[in-house]
């Protein structure tokens, strides 16, 4: 699990990191924990977790296990288990996840809804993967 | 049987040279010696080397020796492949592929060639070159094209697509090894922000007319696809390397 802002301590816990010279287009699948530090515009999903720093700026939705947002998103987000939203974040999109925090100072457009348990949300995960998988 | 091959350029490491084949002697590594210089097709030779019974084959040189070297040897079949093992004595400069072996300088090569100790180490290759090592390319007015995505590094900088990671990186809590069949891509900008993505596969394209540098040793115009291969060859390391 991300130690909230503090990104070197998750490092060696991660697989891929957007760091804030590049700029990702397209659409992303990763299996192991992701930090975003730049640009991406397009979807990323992974199994596991997801970091997005302050300077972060996304136009696209995400999907993982757990995500931290410090920066800017513009999409939605559809989250296992728990979603902390960080005083610097700003999300306008629908956020679906089992748990979540959110600090004074963020900004959240969108519709928030509380999947009651997280059978229904790893449902919904699952769904989501499978149906990638048959169009592919 | 072992299989020497000397590179051109040795001509002026006379003395180094003499001081090996005494050391090599002492150590009974005895074998057949060939020149590149005299050669004309080494995808032949080895061929030929391997048929005839070569169980090593020895580079005598540098970074770009190698590279020629496992040119030759990634085109004999796999099952050949698994007999052979390769081993590096480096003289000279630019072996950064032998340090990350574990074999720091001719003087102790003859040793850790001795000793055997075999690592299993995947082959890339990049269009038609095959590479150990890695790929490197100047950011600016490059892109990096990798399935349904696309990179790009805005702030300019340096990108390298690593197998074998030739030195300490300062990411050193990121795994990279070159038994995974895995590549890395690792861009470190201007302002020097780390970007890292695993991949299996990746086609560079560049505006600015920069070149892709395979091992240090071989400079090609883009566009490159790079791929990590169902290929390895047997290296002879030492208990010092990098992975």
């Amino acid at each position: 699990m991300f130690k909230k802002g503090n990104q070197n301590e998750v490092f060696s816990d991660v697989e891929t990191i957007i760091g804030e010279s590049i700029k990702v287009k397209g659409d992303f699948n990763g299996n192991g924990n992701i930090v975003i530090d730049g640009i991406l515009e397009g979807s990323l999903k992974t199994k596991s977790n997801i970091f997005v720093g302050e300077k972060a700026k996304i136009s696209g939705s995400l999907e993982a296990s757990e995500i931290i947002i410090n920066g800017d998103i513009n999409g939605n987000l559809l989250v296992k288990t728990y979603l902390s939203v960080g005083s610097t974040a700003t999300i306008t999109g629908d956020i679906e996840c089992a748990q979540i925090s959110v600090e004074k100072g963020a900004k959240i457009n969108g519709k928030i809804k509380m999947l009651n348990n997280l059978t229904n949300v790893s449902k919904k995960l699952e769904t989501t993967n499978d149906s990638e998988e048959k169009s592919e | 049987m072992n299989l020497f091959i000397y590179d051109d350029y040795l001509n002026k490491y006379k003395k180094s040279i003499t001081n090996l084949e005494v050391e090599l002697h002492k150590l009974n590594l005895n074998g057949k010696i060939v020149y590149l210089e005299n050669i004309k097709n080494i995808n032949n030779l080895i061929n030929d080397e391997i048929n005839n019974g070569a169980k090593t084959i020895i580079a005598v040189g540098n970074n770009s020796t190698i590279h020629k070297i496992v040119n030759a040897i990634s085109d004999v079949d796999n099952e050949s492949l698994k007999n052979i093992a390769f081993g590096i004595i480096p003289l000279g400069d630019n072996n950064s592929i032998a340090e990350a072996c574990g074999i720091k300088n001719d003087r102790i090569a003859p040793e850790i060639i001795l000793a055997r100790r075999i690592e299993s180490i995947n082959i890339a290759k990049a269009n038609d070159h095959y590479f150990v090592s890695e790929a490197y390319i100047n950011a600016k007015g490059t892109v990096l094209n990798i399935d349904d995505f696309s990179i790009d590094p805005i702030k300019g900088g340096d990108i390298r697509i690593i197998n074998l990671l030739s030195e300490k990186c300062s990411t050193k809590n990121i795994n990279y090894s070159p038994k995974d069949n895995i590549l890395n891509i690792y861009i470190k900008s201007r302002s020097r922000a780390e970007s890292f993505l695993p991949t299996k596969s990746v086609t560079i394209t560049n505006s600015s007319g920069e070149k892709v540098l395979i091992d240090n040793s071989v400079k090609m115009d883009t566009p490159v696809t790079i791929s990590i291969l169902n290929k390895n060859i047997n290296f002879i390391v030492s208990k010092e390397r990098n992975f």
